[in-house]
Parts: structure tokens; C-alpha cells; sequence
């Protein structure tokens, strides 16, 4: 009885499961209609769902470009597109080989920009980028600056956001600026703009030569960004309320900028060598980041400059203060070296990390830095951990010290050592100690390595950079008499017994 | 108790929507929310709201969003972002024909997470293709003459190389 209805029940199901596919096969074939392969749908579509598709094409590969050529209504999507993306570099950076002309570049963009007049495109331009690898200037035959500000002139007159300008030079000399010299007026008062970089451009205005100051009216500017610029020795951001990011490239001549608007500014970033005022203090209350590259801090100018009192964030990339003295810093909360050669001593009574990535043994010395208890600091000493041996103790009252090495060798010492560092050991009150490295052989070795350094841990928490998902972390050393029969263990396994690696 | 309330009151809140072909669907409300276009219908109608018509979307492509929406109808947490990822990935992975009306549905319904997933597609499909590569795609018809195409080649050669 029962077998009998099991077997009707599978009967049952396999006839369902049957008709299921069977309507399944159906709607399908419904669907095909043999159709849907011949159809052009896309051309269908309305135009601003195209420019939709468009934005989601990225820009560096020129497929907004080459859509023009489809169709007659791609043609037409291409210029009303509303951003305009010149990217004339080679797309494997790496040859560096430029095979075209200058020429060339600037007839591209004048037939777009009158493509785009004949179309009578009134569309508000979200952006236009330019970037061409432009050496030794235009050539000469070309009207360079006129059809550029011709283009630049279009972009602002169809209310653009982003403007982005960059003639990429691989070898700046200084012959090789490109001459923007009838930079346009209304650039420098632009009301639509929010994003202005200007790369490698010689900013003068017509017939003239003499350097001079630029002011910069840009209500809604967020983002500004000079970079290898030349002509100007001073500029102005008149008004810019909505200032996030300032940077300041290599500027040779650059050495006056005065900010007025901010009350907060995200990022200031400088690289050159010398010495250039910023004056922000006016309006602007707080600099959360503020970053210098390439700088000789050779005079204390820099250092007696007013904004740094509200610096939060000090990053100094391969910077030289070569010369010792005190830097009071009142507002300091996180200060980083990296690659720079300091002598400077910081007084930061509210620094809250410091991170310390050495350049070369050259320059292997940690500056003091004067700091409360209770801070955080992270110190970059691959394969050079051992020299600094003697001034890693200034960092025994951290709250977590993070050291960075290559692999387990470089913290190793000789039995010699440590029979100096069991009287003294650097780290004697370090409680929380966490190790960086991308080699790890040997876990008990390592740890009794980092036990001659820091003897009364609570936790040592060992990062492996090549799977930073794995952090392991020892918690065992709060235990004391676990701790005493650690020492007692590894005292055992390496001091008293001879230690091969000696 | 917070949680129970919203739960009793999405699944008993129904609305019911009609198709251009005249087929009624009911739908959780929180789902039918998705789009823009019918929560605003929806406020302007308040409680009295028979059928909402919907002349610009068909049945089959209806059913299409509406699987879309209820999917999408609550918040994801971290644990099932990756799940709703390769949900996602296969829900945009059909036939060009229904891709367009979903995409039009999309539009007219104001729905603009999916509309961003759908011409996403669509850009992948053309990204990194010769002009011939994207009209064989797509089916589109070269309407240009031979020299109007040259020129245009010629001009915005950059692009091309």
C-alpha cells in the first residue's frame, strides 16, 4: 500500500517537473522569436541615457572617442556628451615613446570644439581634461596658445566644473614650458568651476615676460592643483569658501600664495625645495593634513610661519632640517617622516601618533620628539633596526609601538648585546608591541628576540605584510608566572646554551 | 518591537499597479517604494490609490523590476553585500532586448541604483571595442559614407592608434 503511493507521488512529481520544463521551453521560445539578434535596441535610446552608458566608460582608454565613429547617433551622443577627455599619452606609460606631434594633438581638439559649435551645444560641460605630452613646446607653425584658450574659453562658457590642464613634460628644462601666456581672464574668475589643475604650463600674460601675481575668483572651488608651473611669483584665492585640497607642485617661482575663504582645509600639499609663504591664517581655522615634499628646511622661516600653529596632521617626505632646534607645535595630533633628514627637535604636547619611515643610514637618526604619554608611534627601520638600538628607548611609554622590519634576522642580537640590554632593555616599559614584517621564519625566535627589547609585554601582536588579514596576536605575557616560565624557557633555549647564530 | 511593527506593516502593505498590457500586479509597498516615480504617485494619492497605471512598462518587463525591487527592497548588511553582488551580476545578464526595456523601465520608473547597474552593462559591453566590434555587438547600422567615417577617423585619430 504504502509502495504503491510512494510510487504514484514520484509519478506524479516527474509529471509535474515535466510540464514545468516543458512551459519553461515555452516562454523562452516566446521570448527568442529568432528577433532579438537583428534588432539594433541601443539606437533607441534616448540620448541622455546614452551619455549614461558613456559616463561609465573610463576615461583613459579613449571609448568615448571612438563611439563617434559608429553611427550617425553616436555622433551626435559624442558631442553632446557633456565632458570633453583629450588624453593624448601613449597607453603603455611605460615606453615613454611619443609619436605625435604636437600639430596634431591641437587640430583634435580644435575639430571637437567645432563639431561641437556646429551641433549648437549649450550643454553644461561636467568636465574637460586635456593631457598631452607636450616637449619643448608647441611647434612653431601652430597657433598652440590660441587654440587651446580658444578651448579653454568653450569649456567656461558652457559652465564647466572639473578643468583639468596637463602638459606632461618627462624632462622639465626650462626651456620646455608650454606658453600659456594669454592664460584667459575669465579663467581667473570663473564662477562654475570646482576643480582647477593647471600641470606644466609657462602662466604669463600676453607680451609680456615679467613675473607677477595671479589672483583666483573661483566661488566654488574645492579642489586646486598647480603643478610645474612657471611665470607667477604670487597668487591669490580670492572668496574660495569651499577650499578642500591645495597643492603646489614645483613651482619654481611660486614664493607668495594667500588662501581666503576656508575655515577648514583637508589638504595642503607643497613639494619644491624653497621657501614659499602661505598665508591661510585669515579666515582658515584648522589645516587637517599638511604635507611637504622635496623641501629644504634650511632657514627658519618655514618654522616661525604662523600656520602651523593649527596644523593637525605634519607629513615631511624626503624634506632636510638639517639644523637643530625646537619646534613648538600646539596643534599637532599625528607627525610623519618619511625619508627626510632631520635634526629638528618637535615639542608636540598633544601629538597623538608618530610614524618614522627611514631613507638611508645617512640619515638614520629618530628625531626627539617631545610627546605626552599615551601615544601611538610606528618606526620604519627595515634591515637598520639594530642601529637604532640606543634611541628606540625614547619610545618606552608609548601606548602601542609598531616596529617594521624585514624578516626575524634584523632583530636578532648577539650574545654580547645582551648581556648589556638584560641590564637595560630599550622598551622595558612598552605594553603593547606590534611587529611588521614580510619574512617570518621563526615565531620563537622572534619573540624572544622582541623580549631582550621589550622584557614586560602584555600583548605582541605579529603582522605579516604579505597577509595582513592574519594578525597574530600573544596575549599571554599578562600572566606573571606565565611570563616568568617564558623567560625561563627561552632563557634556557638561547642565553645559557651556546646560540648558533652567534 | 521596532522590528516587528516594520515587518507586519511591509508584508501587509500591498499596492497594486497595472501594466501597459493591462495585467494588474500587487506588490509589497516597500518594494514598489524602489522607484521614485511610484512613491511619488503613491504620496500623491494617499490611501485612496486603486491601481496605479503604468502605460510605458509591459508585464513581462514589469515582473523583471518588480523581482529587482523586492530584492532590494531592505537595507544589505556587510554579510550580504558579497551574495547580493553575484545576485546582481546574474539579474543583468540577459538578452539585449529585455536589457533595453528594463533599462527604459528603469528610467521612466526612477529607479536609479538600477539604471546605474543596467547602462553599467551596457558600457562593459562596449569598452575596449573597435568601432566594428560595437556595431556587430549591437546590431547598429553604419550610417556614415565612407569618407564622412574617414574624416571623422582622420580627425580624431588620437583615439584610434
Amino acid at each position: 500500500m504504502i509502495m504503491n503511493i510512494v510510487i504514484l507521488l514520484m509519478i506524479i512529481i516527474k509529471k509535474l517537473s515535466e510540464t514545468t520544463l516543458h512551459d519553461h521551453d515555452h516562454i523562452v521560445d516566446d521570448d527568442d522569436d529568432g528577433l532579438d539578434e537583428e534588432v539594433d535596441r541601443i539606437s533607441e535610446l534616448p540620448e541622455h541615457i546614452i551619455h549614461h552608458i558613456m559616463e561609465f566608460l573610463p576615461i583613459e582608454t579613449k571609448d568615448t572617442t571612438r563611439i563617434s565613429v559608429v553611427s550617425k547617433k553616436f555622433f551626435s551622443c559624442w558631442c553632446s556628451f557633456p565632458a570633453m577627455d583629450f588624453n593624448f599619452l601613449p597607453e603603455d606609460l611605460t615606453t615613454l615613446v611619443i609619436n605625435r606631434s604636437t600639430e596634431s594633438v591641437l587640430k583634435c581638439v580644435q575639430y571637437c570644439v567645432n563639431q561641437r559649435r556646429l551641433n549648437s551645444n549649450t550643454y553644461p560641460l561636467k568636465r574637460l581634461t586635456f593631457c598631452a605630452p607636450v616637449h619643448g613646446g608647441w611647434e612653431p607653425e601652430m597657433d598652440g596658445d590660441t587654440i587651446v584658450v580658444d578651448l579653454i574659453n568653450f569649456a567656461i562658457r558652457n559652465q564647466v566644473k572639473e578643468l583639468a590642464l596637463l602638459a606632461v613634460d618627462y624632462t622639465i628644462q626650462s626651456n620646455s614650458w608650454v606658453k600659456l601666456s594669454c592664460l584667459p581672464e575669465p579663467v581667473f574668475s570663473a564662477k562654475s568651476i570646482t576643480i582647477l589643475r593647471l600641470h606644466g604650463f609657462k602662466l604669463v600674460e600676453a607680451n609680456s615676460d615679467h613675473h607677477q601675481h595671479v589672483t583666483f575668483d573661483f566661488p566654488l572651488i574645492e579642489v586646486f592643483d598647480l603643478g610645474n608651473c612657471c611665470g607667477i611669483t604670487s597668487i591669490v584665492l580670492r572668496g574660495a569658501k569651499q577650499l578642500k585640497e591645495v597643492e603646489l607642485w614645483y613651482c619654481s617661482e611660486l614664493d607668495k600664495v594667500h588662501i581666503d575663504g576656508p575655515t577648514t582645509l583637508e589638504l595642503l600639499n607643497y613639494g619644491g625645495e624653497h621657501y614659499c609663504e602661505i598665508d591661510i591664517t585669515s579666515s582658515c581655522k584648522r589645516v587637517e593634513v599638511f604635507q611637504l615634499s622635496d623641501t629644504d628646511i634650511t632657514d627658519d622661516k618655514w618654522i616661525k610661519s604662523s600656520f602651523f600653529g593649527i596644523v593637525q596632521q605634519l607629513r615631511f617626505d624626503s624634506c632636510s632640517l638639517p639644523f637643530k632646534t625646537r619646534w613648538f607645535l600646539k596643534s599637532l595630533k599625528a607627525l610623519k617622516l618619511v625619508g627626510s633628514d632631520c635634526k629638528v627637535e618637535f615639542d608636540t604636547p598633544f601629538l597623538e601618533c608618530f610614524h618614522y619611515h627611514i631613507g638611508s643610514l645617512e640619515w638614520a637618526q629618530i628625531p626627539l620628539v617631545v610627546f605626552p604619554h599615551g601615544f601611538e608611534a610606528k618606526l620604519d627601520c627595515t634591515y637598520l633596526i639594530k642601529a637604532f638600538s640606543q634611541s628606540i628607548h625614547r619610545f618606552t611609554n608609548c601606548r602601542i609601538l609598531t616596529l617594521v622590519c624585514h624578516s626575524t634576522e634584523e632583530l636578532t642580537f648577539s650574545r654580547a648585546v645582551r648581556e648589556v640590554l638584560i641590564k637595560h632593555p630599550p622598551l622595558h616599559g612598552i605594553k603593547h608591541l606590534k611587529i611588521e614584517l614580510s619574512k617570518l621564519h621563526d615565531m620563537v625566535k622572534l619573540i624572544d628576540s622582541l623580549l631582550w627589547y621589550a622584557p614586560h609585554p602584555n600583548t605582541i601582536s605579529i603582522i605579516n605584510v604579505n597577509h595582513p588579514g592574519g594578525v597574530k596576536t600573544i596575549k599571554k605575557f599578562e600572566n606573571v608566572e606565565e611570563r616568568t616560565r617564558l623567560q625561563a624557557y627561552f632563557s634556557a633555549t638561547y642565553m645559557i646554551s651556546p646560540v648558533s647564530e652567534d | 518591537m521596532a522590528s516587528s511593527t516594520s515587518g507586519s506593516s511591509s508584508s501587509s502593505k500591498v499596492v497594486k499597479i497595472r501594466s501597459s498590457d493591462n495585467e494588474n500586479f500587487e506588490v509589497e509597498e516597500a518594494a514598489a517604494a524602489r522607484s521614485e516615480t511610484i512613491k511619488k504617485l503613491l504620496e500623491d494619492v494617499g490611501d485612496d490609490a486603486d491601481v496605479i497605471p503604468l502605460p510605458n512598462v509591459d508585464a513581462k518587463t514589469l515582473v523583471k523590476v518588480m523581482e529587482w525591487c523586492k530584492k532590494h527592497m531592505d537595507d544589505v548588511d556587510e554579510l550580504n553585500k558579497e551574495e547580493m553582488k553575484t545576485w546582481d551580476a546574474e539579474f543583468v545578464d540577459m538578452d539585449q532586448s529585455c536589457l533595453y526595456n528594463v533599462l527604459l523601465a528603469a528610467n521612466f520608473l526612477n529607479i536609479k541604483e538600477l539604471l546605474d547597474q543596467l547602462t553599467q552593462k551596457v558600457a562593459d559591453m562596449i569598452k575596449g571595442k573597435s568601432p566594428e566590434e560595437i556595431r556587430a555587438t549591437f546590431n547598429i547600422k553604419n550610417d556614415f559614407t565612407p569618407e564622412e567615417e574617414a574624416e571623422i577617423r582622420k580627425q580624431n585619430a588620437w583615439a584610434f592608434e
